[in-house]
């Protein structure tokens, strides 16, 4: 794995706006992951935060089948208790072979998983509960 | 019988025709799938559906007109078909495509025809062609040949409309009342056009002074089974916005009507139409003049329902799902007449729109009333939307009872806390004009001016 491979994968991440990647090959494992502020994707979502309340609930960024756990993972991303930090994947939304990330956007303890696994899941729909 | 094409529905739509598709829905024993944007959780046909998604934020562009996530939504719900209502995307030929190609079923036609009779130049084409009268016109941009115009415009007749081919919502267009002033009109909107539209292109046709809005009711199954389901009046118009609908048509005579009808249906035998759908005329001294094909269902439907009582989007949904049409030209009789009343929540007579919260609504019933409608007391009218909330719908043996009956209706219907066009309805109900009917599509607006300058 050279160094002009990774500069090149970190060019096409960024040609697609793709926030995240994940490579394994011969032992060797390359996890690049973008700051969600300095990739910022559009400045409308920069808007529609602005609007919302201190938050303390985590809400589905779009549509899909809910994964609390990478499917190649046994365990999940958070589970209650854990201590959140924003911009942690706290899970996946899945449609058809595409996994999405969903991040939190805010910093907390998670008191309550509200959606299920497996669950598909709306926009803008509350999966989980901080505090 | 075959098996069905699809069990289950998504109704890719809001208000009170996505309440209507679900009942109908419901009727047939499919599983209904509501989808909503953020500002629509609250409608009452997510509340009904088996299963309910929201699709995106309140702008239609990211919700209701946003074919991938509605088709997004299809896929995450195993939903089998996508009946699209009225508006948003109904008449779009790429989404009708969209669907199909991913393997489900559009309840409508195919995005062929859609496409044909979306384009203004190939639906006369095809009309023509199965015998339907469509405002007479050149073929296409004038010629530049003078005496050759000349040719052209005695042809149809005198009073004309000259319109720029790059034009329209009443831009770039003359009338032109007598042959002398035939050449310089020509002239002088093709300088125009040229200007404003970048394109000198000019055509023309007959203008009709006083038309009436008279729209014939059709479906057609996948075998070539077709009928035409009676007319619908749609003259009380404002701004090219149907306010009341009738059926039938006071005044006009059966034969011309049936004439027209079986021109309708042929017509959609020849393009192999599917589905309902509806065929627009201008009449006037008693001639049709096709104007536009509207390729799914339309607001004023139940009009249609209670004179003819067939279930239209029950028969969309078994079209769709394969069946042949249940029934056939000789069972189709219009019995008494039907009234319906559009209930907008704007101002009733400044018509600016009007969202709010309903405090109370309490709709009126009794014989030969039927209401169409998705409100209840705590709905909230969001403003993102159509400002349609309730149709008021009233059937009797003849059109002085339907009207009767609609007066009683208006009068004993409770809706507050928004402003709702309920109180324009009460006053036309009794203005002469409609009571005496055959009315054409200016007289509403003529109404109006009238109460406008009287009130001053």
């Amino acid at each position: 794995m050279s160094p002009e491979f990774i500069e090149k994968v970190v060019v096409l991440l960024q040609k697609h706006s793709l926030r995240a990647f994940e490579f394994e090959q011969a032992g060797a494992c390359l996890s690049l992951k973008f700051d969600a502020k300095a990739n910022a994707a559009s400045p409308t979502d920069h808007l529609e935060r602005v609007g919302e309340e201190p938050c303390k609930i985590i809400h589905s960024p779009s549509m899909g089948v809910l994964h609390l756990a990478h499917p190649q993972r046994e365990e999940s991303f958070v589970k209650v208790g854990s201590e959140i930090k924003e911009g942690q994947i706290v899970a996946f939304l899945q449609n058809d072979d595409l996994l999405e990330e969903v991040k939190a956007n805010c910093s907390g303890v998670l008191v309550a998983a509200i959606a299920q696994e497996g669950q598909v899941i709306g926009f803008a729909q509350p999966l989980f509960e901080l505090r | 019988m075959n098996k069905p094409l699809f069990d289950s529905v998504l109704i890719a739509n809001r208000g009170e025709i996505a309440l209507r598709v679900l009942r109908a829905a419901r009727d047939i024993g499919l599983r209904t799938i509501a989808v909503h944007s953020q500002a629509d959780a609250g409608l009452r046909h997510v509340a009904l559906a088996d299963q309910a998604i929201c699709i995106g934020p309140a702008a239609a562009s990211e919700s209701y007109l946003n074919s991938k996530r509605l088709l997004q939504a299809a896929k995450l719900t195993d939903a089998g078909a996508i009946h699209p209502g009225y508006g948003f995307l109904a008449e779009n030929a790429g989404f009708a495509a969209d669907i199909e190609a991913a393997g489900l079923v559009f309840v409508g036609p195919s995005s062929a025809s859609i496409r044909l009779m979306g384009d203004k130049v190939s639906a006369k084409q095809a009309m023509l062609e199965a015998g339907v009268p469509c405002v007479p016109g050149s073929p296409g941009a004038l010629p530049d040949d003078a005496e050759q115009v000349r040719h052209i415009a005695e042809t149809c007749g005198y009073p004309l409309i000259v319109k720029a081919s790059g034009g329209g919502g009443g831009r770039g267009m003359r009338i032109v009342r007598t042959p002398a002033e035939l050449n310089e009109s020509v002239a002088m909107t093709r300088e125009e056009a040229g200007r404003a539209f970048g394109n000198p292109e000019v055509y023309l046709e007959k203008f009709l002074e006083h038309p009436r809005h008279i729209e014939i009711q059709i479906l057609a199954d996948n075998f070539g089974n077709a009928v035409w389901l009676g007319e619908r009046d749609c003259s009380m118009q404002r701004r090219h916005q149907k306010i009341i609908e009738e059926s039938p048509a006071p005044g006009v005579d059966r034969e011309a009507i049936a004439f027209i009808g079986e021109r309708c249906v042929k017509a959609c035998q020849l393009i192999g139409y599917r589905g309902a759908g509806t065929f627009e005329f201008l009449y006037e001294n008693g001639e049709f003049f096709f104007i536009e094909m509207n390729t799914r269902v339309q607001v004023e439907h139940p009009v249609t329902e209670l004179v003819t009582g067939v279930d239209i989007v029950r028969e969309q949904l078994l079209i769709a799902q394969g069946f042949p049409l249940s029934i056939n030209q000789s069972q189709v009789t219009l019995r008494g007449h039907a009234v319906e009343c559009r209930i907008n929540a704007e101002d009733p007579f400044s018509f600016v729109p009007a969202p709010g919260t309903v405090k109370s609504w309490l709709p009126p019933g009794g014989p030969g009333i039927r209401i169409d409608s998705h409100l209840y007391s705590g709905y909230q009218v969001p403003p993102h939307y159509d400002s349609l909330v309730a149709k008021f719908l009233a059937h009797g043996a003849t059109r002085e009872e339907a009207i009767n009956r609609m007066t009683g209706a208006l009068g004993e219907a409770q809706l507050t806390g928004i402003k709702h066009s309920i109180p324009l309805h009460q006053r036309l109900m009794s203005e002469p004009g409609f009571v005496q009917g055959g009315f054409d599509i200016h007289h509403l607006e003529r109404y109006l001016d009238q109460d406008k300058e009287t009130s001053k």
